[in-house]
């Protein structure tokens, strides 16, 4: 799944379904590797998405 | 605007013409503010004609008013006693016209200086008001853009202080997110000494699911190490 189609909500909810996933038993050391990977790439898309977000409301409504 | 109705002012005569022209003159009151009845001076005689029941009751039947001016200044007749104003001669109706023209007219003029007076004071007074209203107007204009514009900022300032806490609670939620990643990272948990045993490509968490005759691999931080023949402790 392309991050840039994504939303920051649905990106946020991936992270958490792989980290419940994490704590399954039966996963295996190369398939929570991967998973550990793509949760640290969508929590970088979300901090970007954030970062973003903040410069549009400090663009918009100025410093105090 | 004056009008001539001509008639006899002395003979038989009289009493039909004066009576026919006055109700002519009748006919067109709307025309007219008064009937003007004049003779010069002659002798009692001629005047005589004027001593005239009919003449007087038409007069005195007539809706504008007459004025009359016969004979000189010691006659008087039935129709002068009939009109409204009965003057002594032609002359006198005359001076006596006049002066009402004059004096109405004069009236007039005083009315007409009233009528621009109290109109420039009404004027005046609408014109001030005006500048009143005008200048509270754009007080209380000036005022309300004021209020709107404090409480636009003050929105402004709530906008960004919410926008802002909000974003500062999914960087909170983002950073948890991160320590929760960090922790579950295996190679973080191998690198502490941890490590993990698979068989038949399942990871085994019991030291009983070992199956015997067959290999499995112990993953360690650096790599994993495949085990083909062990021996198990019952």
């Amino acid at each position: 799944m392309s991050k840039e189609n994504i939303s920051y909500d649905d990106a946020k909810q991936k992270v958490e379904d792989i980290l419940s996933a994490l704590h399954d038993p039966q996963l295996k050391i190369e398939e929570m590797d991967l998973k550990v990977n793509e949760a640290v790439k969508l929590i970088k898309y979300c901090e970007n998405a954030l970062t973003r977000k903040r410069t549009d409301i400090e663009e918009a409504l100025g410093e105090d | 605007m004056l009008s001539f109705f001509p008639a006899a002012m002395q003979g038989l005569s009289v009493e039909n013409e004066v009576i026919g022209q006055i109700h002519s003159i009748q006919d067109r009151s709307e025309e007219f503010d008064a009937i003007v009845i004049i003779r010069g001076g002659g002798g009692k005689l001629d005047l005589a004609f004027f001593d005239n029941y009919l003449i007087g009751k038409a007069i005195a039947n007539c809706t504008l008013p007459v004025i009359t001016g016969i004979g000189h200044q010691i006659d008087q007749t039935v129709t002068d006693l009939a009109a409204h104003t009965a003057l002594k001669t032609p002359t006198a109706v005359a001076e006596f016209l006049i002066s009402r023209n004059v004096n109405f007219l004069q009236s007039l003029y005083e009315l007409h200086r009233q009528i621009s007076k109290k109109a420039r004071s009404i004027l005046d007074d609408e014109s001030w008001s005006l500048k009143v209203l005008k200048k509270d107007l754009l007080n209380k204009s000036k005022e309300a853009i004021s209020r709107q514009k404090t409480e636009l900022q003050l929105a402004r300032k709530d906008l960004r202080r919410i926008s802002l806490q909000i974003l500062a609670n999914e960087e909170s939620a983002l950073s948890h997110f991160k320590e929760r990643t960090k922790l579950l990272d295996p190679k973080n948990v191998l690198k502490r000494g941890f490590t993990a045993v698979e068989q038949n490509g399942i990871r085994l968490s019991f030291r009983d699911d070992l199956e015997r005759d067959k290999s499995f691999s112990i993953h360690f931080s650096d790599g994993k190490l495949n085990i083909k023949d062990f021996e198990k402790d019952e």
